[in-house]
């Protein structure tokens, strides 16, 4: 039977980065790297978060919980071929202070899956290097992402600065934090608030704007 | 909050609670971490007040609880909750803060792994501007070169393989093509080593110019290529000249 995200929280927790792996490539015969993310290991750690809130597990599990996730997350993308040709450009980080990465990765692969070409700044990256290295690339997306409510200002605040910038690049704006933030929640022209990863399929499919995007659903 | 307090000279955070989580007493250091609050959920983060609503019931056991604490500084704190019910309406609690070693040595991995992302892609980047320069260079090893009216010929530098044959290929049709071309000299005297696929792809190319009209001439072979090259007489029956200048000399485009 294929593998269910409860189970794979489990390998994580344990730290059995092998054995995950496994699993997951063989997952990855029958679905998409899509799928992955949003169907398996998304929900595989908001099962980790679940646990620790039944204080099943303490944080120090969730750290290499995360570990473990990151590997396969990594491990999982060199497969990929990259699409050849002119590729358009997209750069992609957590404002400082938010330390919760794994969500900006699995942006990042979509975008690459998508034939992008791709800028994985990390998190906690100061408002300083990520302007400069902006205007240094200039991308055609900037995708900002916070997991904690507390990381809301900041990310208007980035969000306000890309604006600026004479290239005008799209902003898009994602995370546990923007999904479940109020909706009236920064909506000025050249921001785009995306909720998950198929709504982000769907921008970079379609560059339109999901139009439930004012029915947030409180994950 | 009472009047006496009897956990103010605690050496930690404490706090006294009814069943409502209302703090009716505190620690000194409690205080001076959050401030006065009246109930414990204003001290948590927003994501740890369920946990606590779900745990702090007299009938639940007493066993540690995570919990993340907003301190007046505006930090998260983690810490772990000791509490111990007095009767069904008073809990006493203990605040003990986690040391925040986990934190920084988990930092200093994604700071880590960082690196190792950034040296990968500086690794893939150049990789990437290496491939392209390979397929220029391929791309220059086979100059076509007008002699006579109809005549183009085409200098095969370098290794002979399947990559080099791809790069090339068009480049010649469309030569052959826009220039009218009735035959196309190919020399192979620069050329070094011959992969076996690169034969096959060779042996196509020809196929195409003869559906195109025109002839292939091979010139320039070399004893060590002769084997391989053999076949390619029998199953085309190509035209091989000795060289260059037998050749054009066929051609009556030399004396
Ligand atoms: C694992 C985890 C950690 C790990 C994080 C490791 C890491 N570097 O990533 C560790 C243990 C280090 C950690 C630390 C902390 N955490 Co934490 N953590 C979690 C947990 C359990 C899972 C997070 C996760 O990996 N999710 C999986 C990813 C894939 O989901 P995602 O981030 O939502 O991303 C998806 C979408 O949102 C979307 N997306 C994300 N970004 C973007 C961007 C764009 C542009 C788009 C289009 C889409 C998009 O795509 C993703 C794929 O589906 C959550 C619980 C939860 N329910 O989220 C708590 C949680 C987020 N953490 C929380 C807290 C409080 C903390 C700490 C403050 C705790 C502490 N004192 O240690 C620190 C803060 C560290 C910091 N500076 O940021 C709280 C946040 C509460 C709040 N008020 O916001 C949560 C909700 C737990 C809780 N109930 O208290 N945490």
């Amino acid at each position: 039977m294929e593998i269910q995200p409860k189970e794979l929280a489990d390998l994580f927790l344990a730290g059995e980065e092998e054995k995950a792996l496994q699993l997951v490539q063989q997952y990855l015969q029958q679905h998409s790297q899509q799928d992955l993310y949003h169907q398996l290991l998304t929900p595989a750690m908001y099962r980790i978060g679940e646990l620790w809130e039944n204080n099943i597990i303490s944080v120090a599990d969730e750290h290499l919980a995360t570990a473990v996730c990151d590997f396969v997350v990594s491990a999982a993308e060199l497969k990929r071929e990259s699409i050849k040709g002119i590729k358009r450009k997209a750069m992609i980080l957590g404002p400082e202070g938010e330390g919760h990465y794994i969500g900006m990765k699995m942006v990042s692969s979509l975008f690459k899956e998508n034939g992008w070409q791709v800028h994985y700044m990390g998190p906690n990256l100061p408002l300083e290097s990520a302007i400069e290295s902006a205007k240094r690339w200039k991308p055609e997306v900037v995708a900002l992402s916070a997991a904690l409510v507390y990381r809301l200002p900041a990310l208007q605040q980035y969000a306000a600065a890309f604006r600026e910038l004479d290239f005008k690049p799209v902003i898009l704006l994602g995370g546990r934090a923007v999904s479940i933030a109020d909706p009236s929640f920064i909506r000025e022209e050249g921001t785009v608030v995306v909720k998950d990863l198929q709504q982000l399929k769907d921008w970079i499919q379609t560059g339109k704007e999901a139009d439930d995007d004012f029915h947030f659903s409180i994950g | 909050m009472t009047s006496i307090s009897q956990l103010a000279e605690c050496p930690l955070p404490a706090l006294k609670l009814d069943s409502n989580l209302a703090i009716t007493d505190c620690s000194k250091e409690a205080e001076a971490l959050f401030g006065r609050c009246a109930s414990l959920l204003d001290l948590l983060d927003s994501g740890s007040q369920n946990k606590a609503r779900h745990f702090f019931k007299p009938d639940k056991s007493s066993a540690a609880l995570e919990l993340n604490f907003k301190t007046l500084t505006e930090e998260l704190l983690l810490a772990d909750v000791h509490s111990r019910w007095e009767s069904a309406s008073a809990v006493n609690v203990i605040i003990v803060p986690k040391d925040n070693r986990i934190n920084e040595i988990s930092n200093q991995l994604i700071t880590l792994r960082k690196r190792l992302n950034d040296t990968n892609f500086d690794l893939l980047r150049e990789k990437e501007r290496t491939e392209l320069l390979l397929q220029q260079v391929r791309e220059l090893s086979a100059p076509c070169i007008k002699i006579g009216r109809q005549q183009l010929l085409i200098p095969l530098f370098g290794d002979l393989d399947s990559e080099k044959i791809e790069a090339v290929r068009s480049q010649i049709l469309n030569e052959v093509y826009e220039q009218d071309v009735e035959t196309a000299i190919i020399d192979l005297t620069a050329m070094e080593q011959i992969a076996a696929d690169g034969v096959t792809l060779l042996e196509s190319m020809f196929q195409s110019l003869r559906i195109m009209g025109v002839e292939g001439i091979i010139t320039g072979v070399k004893p060590e290529h002769a084997k391989q090259l053999h076949f390619l007489k029998d199953a085309m029956e190509l035209r091989f000249e000795s060289s260059l200048h037998s050749v054009l000399t066929s051609l009556n485009l030399v004396k």
